[in-house]
């Protein structure tokens, strides 16, 4: 039978790099999948990877198990992402709003999604529609969309309540809805 | 209810989030509101446009890279202690929500005033420092520096200031005892970070020597032995590492570390060594709680190696005597 999480933890704390490493393993896909979802570069993954799992590392000490592991994971996991600045942020932050707030329209100049043959563009045009939302909406629709974190899950992992989380899907879905509306109506 | 609260019921919905007396109350306003009910199709057929569209940008292969880049970072931090990591963490932490921030900044701008009154008393502001590179400046500026590694972390010089990093790579000359504490950790940094085999295997050998003649190397070169056994890709040189470590007197560091190679290690003459390290230390008096046993009849389990397999068994039987 394999080891729980907190006979890991225990033995981690003891200085057993390989029992950290196994209670990581268990996690650490997803951490990366958020990352990449969030960031949408893989560079940028790469870095909130390695710096929520050298804080998990340094922190487990200190981690009391009040929560879950995998929480206290991914709660680190959010805070990472929400304040990491990427080295790239030119490239993420490509504007889809006019200086007076207005949505700029023609960003698919008036192309259907049959007009945009390669797969690429239309992924590339949601990779947009996410780059309009704020750091808090992203993370929760990353979060609830793709990896299909409950909201009272990601609520603990954002500390904050369930109806601030739900208020930002909301927004995020709006905000994407309306970026992409041309291409799947 | 109005019709905004629907309409997030309705994406609610759709992620699975209403309890069943709510998704009652919706399907009924549906039915009632065919505006809202066409709403809630085009909602669905959002999701899986998203879903549909969009790629698993989480590649195996950059799990493996970030994997391996995490245990790279992982080893310095075992070498090189993580005191100064945790106070950056704690300062960071601490810095982390709006109310510490106002109160650390609070706290900082008053430690700040008050060096600043006592140490200029004449409270004349020196700027200079604005202007000043951050970090090891001077190393960079020597001819015989390599720079590499530049990584902008304000690039943009609108305001005529730019900031970034770099690493400073210089030739350094050594010589001294062996038993020199910052030898030791330019050896411990060797046998962890030196991409060449050769020059990793001289290390563990010059360590070696040491200890045959009763002479170990401080907490660190033992961590980097430790780490050499488990992940050296060079079997020559994990080898060498676990014939040190057998010279160290045994302790659950190195009874776990001889544990994984035995579990891990795909080298069977290293699997071989790590058993008959384990059995010596059970004949030295040695004892073994019953981690170390279930560990050993995992490895009975699926060892392919005849051999290994009946020491292992052999381990137990005379542990149980």
């Amino acid at each position: 039978m394999s080891p729980t999480d907190s006979e890991l933890i225990e033995q981690s704390n003891a200085g057993n790099l390989a029992a950290f490493e196994q209670l990581i393993y268990r996690y650490d896909k997803d951490v990366f999948t958020v990352a990449s979802r969030f960031t949408q570069n893989a560079d940028d993954a790469k870095d909130i990877y390695q710096d929520v799992l050298l804080r998990v590392y340094r922190g487990l000490p200190t981690f009391e198990g009040r929560s879950e592991f995998s929480t206290w994971l991914f709660r680190i996991t959010t805070n990472v992402c929400l304040t990491y600045r990427s080295r790239k942020k030119k490239t993420m932050e490509i504007p889809l709003y006019g200086d007076n707030g207005d949505v700029i329209e023609d960003l698919a100049d008036g192309m259907t999604a049959d007009d945009l043959s390669h797969a690429g563009d239309i992924t590339r045009r949601i990779q947009e529609a996410m780059n309009v939302l704020s750091p808090r909406q992203k993370i929760v629709f990353t979060l609830r969309h793709f990896q299909d974190q409950k909201l009272k899950d990601i609520a603990l992992m954002m500390n904050c309540t369930e109806g601030t989380v739900k208020k930002y899907l909301f927004e995020a879905t709006q905000k994407m809805r309306t970026h992409l509306h041309d291409l799947y109506r | 209810m109005n019709k905004e609260e629907y309409q997030e019921l309705v994406l609610l919905s759709m992620y699975g989030e209403l309890a069943e007396e709510e998704e009652k109350k919706l399907e009924k306003y549906l039915k009632a509101n065919p505006e809202l009910k066409r709403e809630a199709e085009e909602l669905l057929k959002f999701k899986k446009f998203v879903s549909a569209n969009t790629p698993d940008v989480a590649t195996d292969d950059g799990l493996r890279d970030a994997r391996r880049r995490f245990r790279t970072t992982l080893r310095s931090e075992l070498r090189t202690g993580s005191f100064f990591n945790r106070m950056n963490d704690q300062v960071k932490d601490f810095f982390s929500t709006p109310w510490k921030l106002a109160f650390g900044s609070t706290g900082v701008l008053a430690l700040g005033m008050m060096i600043g009154y006592c140490s200029h008393p004449s409270l004349q502001v020196d700027n200079r420092m604005v202007f000043q590179p951050v970090g090891n400046e001077q190393a960079a500026s020597r001819p015989s520096t390599e720079i590499t590694n530049i990584r902008f972390i304000d690039s943009d010089a609108s305001d005529g200031v730019i900031e970034f990093q770099f690493d400073a790579v210089a030739p350094m000359h050594m010589k001294g005892k062996i038993d020199d504490p910052e030898i030791q950790r330019v050896l411990s940094h060797a046998l962890l970070n030196e991409s060449n085999d050769g020059i990793r295997l001289q290390t563990v050998n010059a360590i070696a020597q040491q200890a045959d003649k009763g002479k170990f190397g401080d907490v660190e070169v033992k961590k980097a032995l430790l780490a050499t056994v488990k992940i050296d890709p060079n079997p020559g040189v994990r080898r060498e590492a676990l014939r040190v470590l057998q010279q160290y007197r045994f302790d659950p560091e190195i009874r776990d570390a001889l544990l994984f190679v035995l579990a891990k290690d795909p080298n069977s003459g290293m699997r071989v060594a790590a058993i008959n390290a384990l059995d010596l230390a059970r004949i030295d008096g040695m004892t073994f709680d019953s981690s170390t046993v279930t560990a050993l009849k995992t490895q009975i389990k699926k060892e392919e190696n005849n051999y290994i397999r009946n020491r292992a068994a052999n381990f137990v039987k005379e542990i149980y005597q």
